[in-house]
């Protein structure tokens, strides 16, 4: 036994760490048994007093792949040859010519479209710039610059623009109002959003797919809006034969919708002036009020169950909500009668960001009354960046405009002084700031900002109001509740029996070396499922194959050392000798073997996509696993049988 | 309970009887392959495909016929599972919602009276495809040659090109199965990215199997050296047919069942992984150790 204390520790230090891991999913599994055995109401409470808990366990436990839990995976693509065509001036017909035949090698081959555009313009015109096309003075790209410059130039527009995709996707699904959107860029143009549980994939496709425009709007009257919040309330108001149907409907919201009165106040006025001039004013955020009182008993009114209003402001804000509420909010606004109730020519918008924070985490919106007409089309926008004040160091947006916008701009700001302006994109407020004075020149500086991140964002959302970032889906897939609770319980079946009838094999064939090898079995499992679960991986119905097929294939080093010891019992060693010379003499086979078929996990994983990786994990996972336990924690078995308790142990 | 103890078999003596079986196997394979073709998947060649439910009582021709006229395309239609029906356009560059609502509508008005509703979808865009399909050529590029070069560091290029022409010869005839089963399979044979992935996970387990005999002649090799290398050969793959046989027993039990268990999505991926581990198995036998026996007859004759 002399020695295994390294191999012991080592086991119990690996179990202990999967254990770790996979608490969490454990927990999730018994929670959700236990709130499903739950009556309705009591569930609601559960749920509300054990929010950030069970948040938290959702978080840590091992994730289900959208094929399983079901959903909808989207594989957007920019289409970066639109962009390059956007930013080009002077385009003549050697520029057209390079851009065509880009765009279809980039079709066929593996290139991105900048690189095969500036090669194809480069071999078709050996002597010709780039430059002549390409103009920016914020990103120094002049006529002088060399082709190179010009290159590096496009990438990073290409890039912003991907960015910029991702940004305004996350936006819109934010409105659209799933739980747990996944969005995540996939090489150089592509961007993945994983939606878990969608019911309307024809909404979802148009949400996603649909042009981006960015516009700048002027806000409602704050006196008139409040009068209209108040009659929307009075239409939800519950009514004595409706308040029965209406309390049963609202239960879960109700719950739901209680602010908590910790929270960080984060509104500050932002404002709007030309750029001399110094803004010092800084209007305070509205006061925090606790909503719909915390003895909720009646029926309840559905809309101030999902939103927070805001009247008697001094600005133009309907109301506040969660994010979980937001889409609940627009279903309530967007009956007819109710829209009516707004002032004429003005339309509900959420903001961009979270006004506030609760400190459970959860976020919270103002939903803004923005007037339906833009004043002005963001393709005005020549320029924006983030800029540092001199005295204050303050973080602030610079604006530039063409001449024509210049013009228009100049007459609204002339005429709106002291009222807020907002910068719309794709129905999302993303500024909201007050005019401070009339703007001529062009020139226009937001002020009064939060962060450094603020800025930013507001500038990547002038960029690409400038360019118009077009996305299409190039793949879709989607799978019904139904079908993945299926190919749930399919998997499950299949792992349990597989399982059961590889055991019962080795016990057949091995008599005690088969059951120590089944103990290797199990440990196997629960290696592979707290790997998964420590690198944030997630199941997918092939990942789940991976682990059966892995349950088969682990037992083959087992099977390699256990022939090894018979066939050197057979030579006449004792026990203790044969396993020694068996463990031995296998290893260099389980390794070659074992190292092979890894290597084919790991190209399977650097070239597959989507769910193929879930397969290549749990293999790869399942070799580690299988060889840990084949190899070390068996030998532990067997020299403690055999050493310590002096067992005979049988080799079938 | 033991299998092929102190098993003796003639096997590399009688290698002609594999010889045999593999070049039918292999000839009738290509010849498959050449004239009808392999049965390419959406994903390697762009289109969308539909789960509808609800269509459990219809048969797989009435849905077919109901379909032709409004998808202006003759759709392939498959039974999928207790649900209702896999329905496979190439429409390449149509809208997805004006496909789907097409079907349902279709569906709908042909078959009243049943629930008929979406499942699922997967849609891939042709330039999509393009990637996928460059994607698995180089995995599959990318898996042998790792494989070529480990074995060669590992043993020596005799034994890499034996394992490498085992795994050629078993990816051969399982696509050979594929393209021979195509439109007569009740299941989905059409390759596409998880079959790349079975096919992978064959090319690994035929490997494995190649990699243990392997392992077995370059240790007797060294332990009877006076004696020719087809008799240490045929004594290596004796010695480790009770081994081979075990682990292909648990690992076909273990496909089988995620064949008739694993639900309708994996049905095609582990029919090639059934497949492929007989052939494996069969190869690392008949193929690999072959090889390396004719290999080293060659340079022993150069050599003379």
């Amino acid at each position: 036994m002399q020695g295994n204390g390294f191999k012991i520790g080592l086991t119990i230090f690996f179990v202990g760490l999967c254990g770790f891991y996979l608490f969490p999913s454990v927990q999730n599994l018994y929670v959700s048994y236990k709130m499903n055995n739950m009556p309705e109401e009591e569930r609601v409470e559960y749920q509300e007093d054990n929010r950030q808990w069970l948040q938290r366990v959702d978080q840590n436990s091992l994730n289900l792949g959208l094929d399983l839990q079901g959903g909808m995976h989207v594989t957007l693509e920019v289409e970066i040859a639109s962009l390059l065509n956007q930013l080009a001036v002077n385009k003549d017909q050697a520029f057209r010519q390079a851009l065509r035949t880009a765009g279809q090698r980039a079709e066929e081959e593996d290139v991105s479209v900048v690189n095969a555009f500036v090669e194809e313009f480069e071999s078709a015109n050996p002597d010709g710039r780039l430059s002549r096309y390409f103009r920016d003075e914020g990103e120094n790209i002049t006529r002088r610059s060399s082709n190179d410059e010009v290159q590096e130039y496009l990438q990073g527009q290409a890039d912003s623009a991907v960015q910029n995709g991702i940004q305004v996707v996350r936006n819109r699904v934010n409105q659209y109002g799933v739980t747990e959107p996944s969005i995540q860029r996939q090489g150089d143009e592509r961007i993945v959003v994983e939606l878990p549980g969608v019911s309307n994939r024809e909404r979802v496709r148009d949400l996603l797919e649909s042009a981006s425009q960015l516009t700048f709007h002027l806000m409602g009257n704050p006196q008139q809006l409040s009068q209209s919040v108040q009659r929307m309330i009075e239409y939800y108001e519950p009514t004595a034969e409706d308040s029965a149907r209406i309390a049963e409907a609202n239960a879960a919201d109700t719950a739901a919708a209680g602010m908590s009165g910790d929270t960080t106040e984060a509104t500050e006025g932002t404002q709007l002036a030309a750029s001399s001039q110094q803004s010092a004013e800084d209007e305070e955020g509205t006061a925090l009020t606790e909503p719909g009182a915390g003895e909720q008993t009646g029926p309840q009114n559905s809309l101030l169950a999902a939103m927070q209003p805001m009247p008697a402001q001094e600005q133009p804000i309907i109301g506040r909500a969660f994010a979980s509420d937001t889409s609940q909010v627009n279903d309530l606004l967007s009956e007819p009668e109710v829209r009516n109730m707004l002032p004429p020519g003005v339309t509900p918008m959420w903001t961009s960001s979270p006004v506030l924070t609760t400190e459970d985490g959860r976020e919270a919106y103002h939903l803004l009354a923005v007037q339906t007409e833009p004043e002005l089309a963001g393709e005005v926008v020549t320029d924006a960046s983030v800029q540092f004040d001199r005295q204050t160091n303050e973080p602030k947006v610079s604006i530039t405009m063409n001449s024509r916008g210049a013009r228009q701009w100049d007459r609204i700001t002339a005429a709106n002084v002291g009222n807020q302006v907002s910068i719309v994109l794709d129905g999302i407020v993303y500024s909201n700031a007050t005019i401070q004075s009339r703007i001529s020149g062009g020139r226009t500086e937001i002020t009064g900002l939060e962060s450094r991140q603020e800025a930013s964002d507001i500038v990547t959302v002038l960029q690409s109001g400038r360019l118009q970032t077009d996305l299409n889906i190039i793949s879709e897939r989607t799978v019904g509740p139904s079908l993945g609770e299926e190919s749930t319980r399919a998997g499950f079946i299949s792992v349990v029996s597989g399982f059961l009838l590889v055991v019962l094999f080795m016990i057949m064939y091995y008599r005690t070396a088969g059951v120590v090898a089944n103990i290797a079995l199990l440990l196997n499992l629960i290696l592979i499922l707290g790997i998964l679960a420590g690198f944030g991986a997630t199941l997918t119905l092939p990942g789940i194959a991976g682990i059966v097929l892995t349950i088969g294939m682990a037992v083959d080093a087992n099977v390699l050392i256990y022939d090894r010891v018979r066939e050197e019992q057979a030579t006449g060693k004792t026990l203790r000798a044969a396993i020694n010379a068996g463990y031995e003499q296998s290893l260099s086979a389980i390794l070659d073997a074992n190292i092979t078929t890894f290597f084919v996990g790991v190209i399977l994983y650097s070239f597959g996509v989507g769910p193929i990786k879930g397969f290549a994990v749990t293999l790869m996972a399942g070799i580690l696993a299988s060889l840990f336990t084949a190899i070390i924690v068996t030998r532990i078995v067997f020299d403690y049988l055999v050493e310590e308790r002096r067992m005979k142990v049988s080799y079938g | 309970m033991r299998l092929f103890e102190n098993a003796d078999y003639a096997l590399i003596p009688n290698r002609r009887i594999g010889y045999i079986i593999s070049g039918t196997l292999l000839v009738v394979s290509i010849i498959s392959l050449l004239t009808k073709g392999l049965a390419l998947g959406i994903d390697f060649r762009g289109g969308m495909e539909f789960v509808v439910g609800g269509t459990t009582d219809v048969s797989t021709v009435n849905v077919r016929s109901a379909l032709i006229e409004t998808l202006e395309e003759e759709p392939e239609v498959k039974r999928f599972g207790e649900t209702g029906h896999l329905i496979r356009v190439s429409a390449p560059e149509a809208d997805i919602t004006m496909m789907e609502n097409r079907v349902t509508s279709a569906l709908n008005d042909q078959f009243t009276g049943q629930e008929i509703s979406i499942e699922s979808t997967n849609v891939v865009g042709p330039r999509f495809a393009e990637d996928l399909k460059r994607g698995a050529i180089y995995a599959v590029l990318g898996a042998l040659l790792v494989i070529f070069l480990y074995i060669m560091v590992r043993f020596e290029w005799r034994y890499s090109l034996g394992a490498v022409a085992a795994l050629v010869h078993d990816v051969t005839i399982t696509l050979g199965i594929f393209s021979l089963l195509a439109g007569i399979a009740p299941f989905s044979v059409q390759i596409d990215q998880s079959l790349i992935a079975a096919f992978l996970t064959i090319v690994g387990y035929s490997l494995n199997d190649t990699v243990v005999v392997f392992d077995r002649v370059r240790e007797y090799v060294n332990l009877f050296k006076t004696e020719a290398f087809d008799v240490v050969v045929n004594r290596s793959i004796n010695a480790t047919l009770s081994r081979t046989v075990v682990t292909s027993v648990t690992t076909l039990i273990v496909v089988t069942i995620l064949f008739f268990f694993g639900g309708e999505v994996l049905r095609g991926f582990s029919f090639a992984l059934i497949i492929g581990v007989i052939i494996g198995t069969y190869s690392s036998v008949f193929v690999a150790s072959p090889t390396i026996v004719e290999l080293n007859r060659r340079l022993e004759k150069s050599a003379a």
